[in-house]
């Protein structure tokens, strides 16, 4: 579970948003507002990226515990950004293996990926350099690479800003449904309504949830 | 190309300016036997080999320190003061700050009561240790900057996110994510700094041994030789420090295949932190020292020059003068004038040259959307010692007596891959609406190029200049070859008065060889700023 508890960021001590107050089980919420409200600083919050410019009040948990003062490592986190951000240099089968937990055997990480590569139709490209596959195909990966690291809570920033329209059409409820299946909260940043998962939103700006 | 194929064949005894005009292996047989051949060539693996391979070492735990763990401007602020000391400069420096009479040897004295030199032996000494130090001291800043001009191509932040958020600590994402790019990103450099350690002939001869010498400078000394016949030992000399560069060459890129690999192997067992992390870390440290030594390097030129009386046991000078900036007044504003010439030139040249080919292949003209890397790192991976020797022999064959026009040219060629590596990117990224806006107004290429898009990048252009200016001054084997020892510059009567000259009157060269390119480099960055 997340939890925002009276949550507010500042930049040089001017608030950029108005105090947060929301809990996230395992569902998928979107965040929305114009550029500039604050939705990746807030990302940035959860993920614990912020520059030292910032200063918060309140407190972010998951599961019960605050993470404010954990560094990033400590978060357990699952993030997919709007770039895919796969390693240049390992192929898809050596990202993979690169987020799995570290107290996994081998042999059962091999057995998770696989699985998971099977399911998404990329068994064929464990093999590939990142560099070639299609732009949806990365975006399959590096969600998957999100999940696997078996985290409290998955990061979504922009996830389908730089897919094209049919792609975002098929990849959207793909996307949901993976995360869905892995029974986890949610927080994806976006300025695109089609994007929101369910009917409600909440709003940056206003402060509140709204509809759809 | 001329001047290797012009070293080859004297290397096979082939060299009818001197009546050898049939081809045999003697000139091979000679090298071999020759009984300081096989000390020099120790010398020189064990230099180009450690000094390489610390300079990696520290660069990437100085990068990882102050670009990765904590972000700071402080490398940008102090790497090009640093690169502008010229090796062979900082060498000198080297000498008075460390040999047993030098600076830091007097103040030690002070403390444990030494009152004549210590018998030891701290620079100049057999293993070649002291030329390895000032190798690493001077390779390790450079390295960083290469490496620094590759983080537009590789997303520092967002990889370091990424990989903390799967867990991992900032030294296991380094090393699994950053390396392994890095390390390929910067194998030319890497290439560059291995050849150059291998073959340095300036700097060896001010701080390496003497007896035997490294290789380079044991080939230089055959060809400065008066005895012509020579020639021919030392062409096979250079075709063998040729064949040992393309070997360490070899040898580096399988080090690094192997490094990637074992990385990407560790990497797959996804352990989150890697052991002594704190200590590398802390290690980054080790930039402090660099940095304190070259301001030492210039503290200690100044007073050298302005020194009249300086006895051992004395932490400052007894007395000030300056005698000798009188005395040495003529043959330094000579040597000034002809190193400002033809860093002028050549750098101009270079720079038309590289803007021409920047140009073209950008252009539409031709399919090649880049010019190939290696060809423009050439004459860095190549041994100097190896193609200029057989330019010069060329320039002979063909009876080519003009030396200023040689000097320039082969200034020009050394100055260019550093014009390149500047302006590769700021070229290649150039928002192109801007000249097809200038079109669409009826400009035509010229006037778009010379009134549009060179102003905008007069910034970096300057910087570029500031770069070859400083790569021009400071070269020694180029001025010495293509002008025959007929024309000096200060680096070259720098280098040739570092063995055995007044301390003072040293101090004085190596201190205007550093503030000839200094003074540009202000110049340049003033004239960036306002751009």
């Amino acid at each position: 579970m997340l939890e925002f508890k009276e949550f507010q960021l500042f930049i040089n001590e001017v608030a950029i948003f108005e105090p947060i107050s929301m809990t996230i089980s395992n569902e998928i919420v979107s965040i929305m507002g114009p550029s500039g409200c604050g939705k990746s600083s807030l990302f940035m919050a959860v993920l614990g990226g912020l520059n030292e410019e910032f200063s918060y009040q309140g407190d972010i948990e998951i599961n019960g515990e605050s993470i404010m003062q954990r560094s990033t490592a400590q978060r357990h986190i699952g993030m997919m950004m709007q770039d895919d951000l796969l390693f240049p240099h390992m192929n898809v089968m050596q990202n993979l293996l690169f987020a799995c937990p570290e107290k996994m055997k081998k042999i059962e990480k091999l057995d998770l990926i696989n699985r998971y590569l099977i399911k998404t139709d990329m068994y064929e490209f464990k093999d590939s350099k990142v560099q070639s596959l299609s732009g949806g195909q990365k975006s399959r990966i590096s969600a998957l690479r999100a999940v696997l690291c078996q985290p409290e809570i998955v990061l979504l920033d922009e996830p389908f800003a730089k897919l094209d329209q049919s792609l975002k059409q098929k990849f959207r409820p793909w996307l949901f449904d993976l995360l869905l299946e892995k029974n986890i909260p949610v927080l994806m940043v976006t300025h695109d309504l089609n994007d929101c998962h369910q009917s409600a939103f909440y709003d940056l700006v206003k402060g509140e949830f709204s509809a759809r | 190309m001329f001047g290797l194929l012009a070293t080859v064949l004297p290397a096979f005894s082939y060299f009818p300016a001197l009546n050898f005009n049939t081809f045999s292996f003697n000139a091979w047989f000679d090298l071999l036997q020759h009984p300081s051949f096989f000390s020099a060539f120790k010398l020189t693996v064990s230099t180009g080999f450690l000094s390489t391979s610390f300079s990696i070492l520290f660069s990437f735990i100085i990068f990882y320190r102050y670009v990765y763990f904590k972000p700071s401007r402080f490398l940008n602020k102090i790497l090009t003061p640093m690169l502008a000391i010229p090796h062979a400069a900082f060498a000198i420096a080297f000498i008075l700050l460390l040999s047993p009479s030098g600076w830091l040897l007097k103040i030690i004295g002070q403390f444990v009561g030494w009152v004549i030199p210590p018998n030891i032996v701290t620079v100049n000494d057999s293993y070649a240790l002291s030329l390895t130090l000032v190798l690493i001291l001077k390779e390790t800043p450079f390295l960083i900057l290469m490496m620094m001009t590759q983080l537009p191509n590789i997303p520092v932040k967002s990889n370091r996110l990424i990989t903390q958020s799967l867990g991992y600590s900032d030294f296991a994402s380094f090393v699994y994510i950053m390396l392994p790019q890095l390390l390929k990103n910067i194998r030319l450099p890497i290439y560059a700094v291995l050849a150059f350690s291998l073959t340095v002939v300036d700097v060896a001869q001010i701080i390496g041994p003497n007896a035997p010498p490294t290789l380079g400078v044991l080939i230089h000394q055959w060809i400065s030789n008066s005895d012509f016949t020579l020639r021919l030992q030392a062409a096979s000399g250079a075709i063998f420090l040729l064949l040992l560069v393309v070997s360490f060459i070899v040898l580096f890129y399988v080090l690094e295949q192997c490094c990637i690999k074992l990385i990407l192997l560790k990497s797959s067992a996804s352990k989150r932190s890697i052991m002594f992390e704190s200590v590398f870390a802390q290690l980054g440290k080790i930039i402090y020292f660099i940095l304190l030594l070259s301001i030492l390097v210039i503290v200690v030129l100044i007073l050298w020059s302005v020194t009249f009386r300086w006895g051992f046991t004395d932490i400052l000078p007894n007395s000030f003068s300056l005698k000798f900036w009188q005395k040495s007044q003529e043959a330094l504003l000579l040597g000034l004038k002809n190193a400002f010439i033809f860093a002028m030139i050549s750098t101009v040249l270079g720079l038309v040259l590289m803007v021409g080919a920047l140009e073209f292949v950008n252009s539409k003209k031709t399919n090649r959307k880049y010019l190939p890397k290696t060809l423009m790192y050439l004459p860095l991976l190549l041994p100097q010692v190896s193609f200029l020797f057989g330019f010069n022999v060329f320039l002979l064959w063909f009876d080519f007596h003009y030396d200023w026009v040689a000097i320039i040219w082969a200034h020009s060629l050394f100055v260019m891959p550093y014009l390149y590596i500047s302006l590769k990117s700021v070229f290649e990224k150039f928002d192109k609406r801007y000249t097809l806006q200038s079109y669409a107004l009826n400009r035509g290429y010229f006037k778009t190029l010379f009134f549009i898009k060179l102003p905008m990048l007069k910034g970096s252009i300057y910087t570029a200049f500031a770069l070859g200016f400083s790569v021009s001054v400071v070269q020694y084997l180029p001025t010495l070859y293509m002008g025959e020892g007929r024309i000096e510059t200060i680096t070259t009567q720098m280098v040739n008065m570092a063995s055995g000259s007044d301390y003072r009157r040293i101090a004085i060269f190596a201190l205007c060889q550093i503030l000839l390119p200094l003074i540009i480099f202000i110049v340049a960055s003033r004239k960036t700023r306002d751009a």
